[in-house]
């Protein structure tokens, strides 16, 4: 098991694998909380997307990246809205349920 | 009922969060309806640790202050579908908790799950309190360090100060678990014994980590290192997990492999 953990991480895969993706994750988070600082409105702005979504599609995982950036002079928020487990298959799920 | 399970520590980045994840995770692959909440409000982790981020719309303090249902707050697992999450609120701050809501929310947790596992923020403040208001028992992680077995000793020693079940006459089911232990250091006597820092903390032990690197990869993927199997601090997590829902499992040892076959494969790490 250690012999093959480090053979992994000397052919530079394993550790690259988890710390590329922790540095991933941070971006994004951290690119999220500082959207809140310079839009104090951003928590509100995902719930109400949130709501308009569920409005239409019948799912619950839905999730939200959002990114402000700035170039040249114009402010930039950018907005990705995924919706996990496919439509067809939640609402099926969810006439088992009832 | 469900039981309140408080994870508590005094000093901070000993492993709380780690340790709330996991055992999490493990009660809820064990059949039981968990949900693990944050209440480390202004610094969340949680979230990261169990690759939740994404997908949080309302917080805890949402919750409490009724902007919205609980059912909208609580974010279900991607793996465990017994398993839900509760955020940590980011933007404020933990001075807007109060106890009569704080207790409010915790019924109502309990009402709906089999275990309610409450990550404290660091600190003997009024983030603590709070955390360990309605607790059943409290997991309290100290690493074998002198600064963390001192601060685990000063929050032992108020726990049912603070506690509401402490005030009805009973007491809080206080557990240890050490984290980070390094066998190798502890054989050269560099380091705090188990039996130690059981003895200094004078209560029960519920597990022992040992230092893993598959704690810190498992933490980069936001995968809790619990459904690694083989891993050893993932079988340290899964006792735990066991002995939590009242199972005897022995302790496994952890002391240095001296074969020769174990020296050998050390020369390869």
């Amino acid at each position: 098991m250690n012999f093959l953990d480090r053979f992994e991480k000397w052919i530079g895969r394993k550790e690259a694998r988890s710390a590329e993706k922790a540095k991933e994750r941070l971006k994004l988070v951290l690119a999220h909380e500082r959207t809140n600082t310079h839009f104090p409105f951003m928590d509100d702005l995902r719930r109400d997307i949130v709501e308009v979504i569920q409005k239409y599609l019948k799912v619950e995982d839905i999730t939200i990246k959002t990114e402000q950036s700035r170039e040249l002079n114009i402010d930039m928020l950018e907005v990705e809205v995924s919706v996990g487990k496919d439509v067809k298959k939640t609402a099926n799920r969810t006439e088992d349920n009832s | 009922m469900g039981t309140v399970i408080t994870v508590t520590s005094g000093k901070g980045g000993v492993g709380k969060s780690t340790v709330t994840a996991n055992i999490s995770v493990g009660l809820a692959e064990a059949g039981k309806k968990v949900v693990a909440v944050d209440f480390d409000i202004g610094l969340r982790n949680l979230d990261m640790i169990l690759g939740l981020e994404n997908r949080i719309v309302y917080d805890v303090i949402d919750v409490m202050d009724e902007k919205c249902r609980l059912q909208q707050a609580l974010i279900n697992d991607k793996f465990s579908k017994n398993l839900y999450f509760l955020p940590a609120s980011q933007t404020k701050d933990k001075t807007v908790l109060d106890k009569e809501k704080v207790k409010k929310l915790v019924d109502e947790l309990k009402s709906e799950f089999d275990y309610v596992i409450i990550d404290s923020p660091a600190g003997i403040e009024s983030g603590f309190e709070h955390a360990i208001l309605a607790a059943d028992r409290a997991l309290i992680v100290s690493t074998p360090e002198v600064s963390s077995v001192r601060d685990a000793d000063r929050v032992i020693g108020i726990i049912d100060a603070k506690s509401l079940k402490a005030q009805n006459g009973d007491e809080v089911d206080k557990h240890i678990i050490i984290n980070r232990l390094k066998p190798d250091l502890v054989e050269k006597g560099d380091m705090l014994a188990i039996q130690d820092v059981v003895n200094i903390l004078a209560l029960p032990l519920i597990g022992v980590i040992p230092d893993d690197e598959h704690v810190v990869s498992s933490t980069n993927m936001g995968e809790p290192v619990i459904r690694k199997s083989g891993t050893k601090s993932g079988d340290a997590f899964k006792n735990i997990t066991q002995r939590i829902l009242g199972n005897d499992v022995p302790f496994v040892d952890l002391s240095v492999d001296k074969s020769l076959i174990a020296i050998f494969k050390r020369w390869f790490q």
